[in-house]
């Protein structure tokens, strides 16, 4: 019986390759230092993720074994269309670049990795167990004269000292793999452990796969308080509790078995004015965006240049009509400025609005 | 691991999933007290509890001891009115068990219906039955020994009789008031959070100036501007008291004001207090009992809603209220009954065995009350009187009148206040 602890863990090899996908590489991102396992075709190519650089061979960490889960991605393209149309559709000023067409085009689906621990939990445990239950109470009333009295229940929590042996196997209990996960399902949004598939395969197609950045061997304490979390939810059902306060387990956790858990993630980019590229990343599962959808502050610039010139040509042509025949002007030349100023602010607003726009996206951190 | 096994803390109880064991703390022991008979281990005597010494005392040979008093908080104990508990108290006792095997010489005792403490009519042992219902959650809890000594009871009661005017004056020395019978008396004592909103308009004075066309001047005028007031309020009550006795039995009015007993000297019950002493169990039940606290909660929101408003004067009052933390508890509070006779009639009389508050029947002299009547109303009619021949015969005199007609408001409204009064002493 192996307990869980990094003696009893496989040391992780450097490799250049993986069994289990022929044909593909490691290779790294040198700007976003992303590694990824990387089809022959895609070997190379603008990083996945980041589109800041092009993917270099890298020998990295990794696990012989296969990933065990492939949670599938339910987003078709109709929906995939439809999801970019409304995250495009309010940008004002929008870029040449950066449309539902352009970004349907460019997208490509990456895995990225969750670890998954099973462990036997043997020991004891205690803990303060919440009990509902419900008591009578009234709602009084007081009006026209009378009181008129509603008998409603209420329902109160009574806590109790519990304690117990645990003697359980809990199976793909999820350990995050990447330093940035919580990060990252806060950008795209969590996925539901279903519709999954056990790994065979070809089932990740002709796609990158990101690689675990912590290793089990980090991650030792992190898996035995996520085993303690599910243990303890099950302690609370044992005692059909609906609460649970302080739940304390003193014992072993033994048999680990450390897999993997591959989540979609679909990912496209667009260029800005200067040529910069931005990345768009999708989940996969739900269909949830994330990334800065900028405004062309070159649109903007034209329409402003465009909407100045109307006030310039006016000022022009009062300033001649004043110079060939003063007594003719229609308005005077106070009330004529300000009218001209104010054509001169309307002007602005194009450009104005652009850079309030991208101000607010650049603010939006980047895809972890 | 541990091995875990039923120790005298924590026994095992069912777990709804295999392989997860669950201990849970032993249930409280369900101490159903048995009838307890007292006999003197000395003697062989009956056992009583001694009001002068606060102990259990044997008449014949002088035997003593001490009763065990644990000391509880104000809002120990208390009880929640869970769905159970309700449907507990909506079923009534259930099965009575008010037959009791005398210890002492075997005799089948039937205790009087809802007496907790008895002698037995053969061998005059005293006995102690609590478990008079089958649920243990009626049973009291908690008890207020007594503090008064029934020597200092005859002092109270001499002072007492002759206290106010409005009795004959005779009272003190013609009742007779031998016995004081000392009674643990059930009570429910209710605890709560009130919290309501309310909103009513709001009685203004307000002054303002207006031109009266007829005498062509400014003047000014007060009225009563009604506005919209709103507010919340929240208060905590503790230990309203309801007693368990039926009114048709022990005069209710009496009762309320031998209030308030000091709760923090609140002991664990424990029979030995009752052995000798007469008690009985409710006859008022849990619910009847929380809806007359209720109805008294009721009308102190709407007394908190009206103080809380600018102004007394109201109307158009609405008031949302709810309870929070609502609990209760069973327990006897120690009170001496007495009854004596005037003129061939009896008064009921109560002593707080706590404090030693004494209330009471009493009669009403009426010829003693309608004299003060006359004489607050004697002296405006006087001037009344004086002044009308002096306005028919000299029309002068209507300062006198008015005097006198200011005094006889006065006078009626004392002699109003004696005669509620006289009425309501004579209506307990």
């Amino acid at each position: 019986m192996s307990e869980l602890n990094a003696a009893n863990l496989s040391t992780p090899e450097v490799r250049e390759d993986a069994s289990w996908m022929p044909g593909a590489k490691l290779e790294a991102c040198p700007g976003c230092k992303r590694v990824f396992l990387v089809p022959a075709e895609k070997s190379q190519q603008l990083c996945p993720l980041c589109y800041q650089a092009n993917l270099a061979p890298q020998p990295s960490y990794i696990r012989r074994e296969s990933p065990e889960i492939v949670v599938q991605t339910q987003l078709n393209s109709a929906a995939l269309q439809q999801n970019l149309e409304s995250f495009i559709e309010p940008v004002p000023y929008r870029l040449a670049d950066l449309t539902v067409e352009n970004l349907v085009n460019r997208a490509q689906l990456v895995w990225w990795p969750l670890w998954l621990v099973d462990a036997d939990l043997q020991g004891n445990w205690t803990g303060t167990m919440g009990f509902d239950y419900q008591v009578r109470t009234a709602k009084e009333n007081f009006g026209n004269g009378g009181w008129q009295s509603r008998s409603t229940l209420r329902t109160q929590t009574r806590y109790e000292q519990r304690k117990g042996t645990l003697n359980r196997h809990y199976d793909n209990i999820k350990v995050p793999a990447l330093r940035s996960h919580q990060k990252r399902l806060e950008q795209i949004g969590n996925y539901e452990s279903k519709p999954s598939l056990a790994y065979r395969d070809g089932i990740l197609g002709q796609n990158s796969v990101q690689i675990p950045e912590i290793e089990p061997q980090e991650l030792l304490e992190v898996a035995k308080t996520h085993l303690h979390s599910a243990a303890e939810q099950e302690i609370m059902q044992a005692n059909a509790a609906q609460h649970r306060q302080n739940v304390k387990f003193t014992g072993d956790y033994l048999n680990p078995n450390w897999t993997q858990l591959l989540m979609p993630i679909i990912s496209s980019w667009y260029k800005d004015d200067e040529g910069v590229t931005h990345p768009i990343t999708i989940n996969g599962q739900s269909g949830k965006i994330y990334g800065k959808p900028l405004s062309s502050t070159k649109q903007a610039s034209r329409l402003t240049l465009g909407l100045l010139a109307i006030p310039a040509l006016l000022f022009l042509a009062l300033l001649v009509v004043s110079l060939v025949a003063p007594n003719s002007l229609p308005v005077d030349s106070v009330c004529s400025g300000v009218i001209l100023f104010f054509l001169a602010l309307i002007a602005l607003i194009p450009l104005f609005r652009a850079h309030q726009w991208n101000m607010r996206e650049n603010k939006i951190e980047d895809f972890r | 691991m541990e091995n875990l096994s039923n120790n005298d803390d924590f026994q095992e109880v069912t777990s709804a999933i295999p392989g997860i064991s669950v201990f849970a703390p032993k249930p409280k022991v369900d101490e159903r007290r048995n009838a307890q008979t007292y006999t003197c281990p000395q003697c062989g005597g009956h056992l009583a509890y001694n009001l002068v010494t606060s102990g259990l005392a044997c008449q014949y040979c002088g035997y003593q001891a001490t009763v065990q008093a644990r000391p509880l908080g104000p809002v120990a104990g208390n009880r929640e009115f869970t769905v159970d508990t309700m449907k507990q108290a909506d079923q009534g006792w259930g099965k009575l068990r008010n037959l009791v095997h005398c210890q002492q010489c075997g005799a089948e005792l039937t205790y009087p219906q809802g007496a907790v403490a008895t002698s037995c009519p053969y061998c005059g042992s005293n006995s102690v039955n609590v478990t008079v219902s089958e649920s243990n959650l009626f049973q009291p809890q908690s008890l207020l020994p007594f503090s008064i000594k029934p020597d200092q009871l005859k002092q109270f009661t001499q002072v007492w009789l002759q206290d106010g005017w409005m009795h004959p004056s005779t009272l003190g020395e013609a009742a007779r008031m031998d016995k004081f019978i000392p009674f643990y008396l059930p009570y429910w004592a209710f605890s709560t959070d009130i919290s309501f909103d309310w909103q009513a308009e709001v009685a203004h004075t307000v002054t303002d100036r207006y031109y009266d066309d007829a005498s062509k001047s400014w003047k000014t005028r007060t009225r009563i501007e009604w506005r919209w007031e709103n507010g919340s309020v929240q208060k905590k009550y503790t230990n309203l008291l309801i007693c368990g006795v039926n009114p048709k039995r022990l005069n209710s009015n009496i009762l309320d004001e031998l209030q308030p007993f000091d709760m923090s000297k609140l002991v664990a019950f424990n029979p030995d207090y009752l052995a000798g002493i007469n008690a009985n169990a409710f006859d008022i039940d849990l619910n009847t009992a929380w809806g007359e606290a209720k109805i008294k909660l009721r009308e102190a929101a709407r007394e908190l809603a009206i103080r809380d408003a600018s102004n007394r004067q109201v109307r158009n009052l609405t008031i949302d209220m709810s309870y929070a933390d609502e609990n209760w508890r069973y327990l006897f509070l120690p009170v001496y009954i007495a009854v004596y006779l005037y003129e061939g009639k009896s008064y009921q009389v109560m002593v707080n065995g706590q404090t030693g508050k004494i209330f009471g029947q009493k009669p009403i002299d009426w010829k003693k009350v309608w004299t003060a009547i006359i004489l607050a109303l004697a002296p405006g009619l006087l001037l009344m009187l004086i002044g009308l021949p002096f306005i028919l015969l000299a029309g002068s005199g209507l300062g006198v009148i008015f005097i006198g007609f200011i005094l006889l408001l006065i006078g009626g409204a004392i002699g109003f206040s004696i005669y509620s009064k006289a009425t309501r002493l004579e209506a307990l």
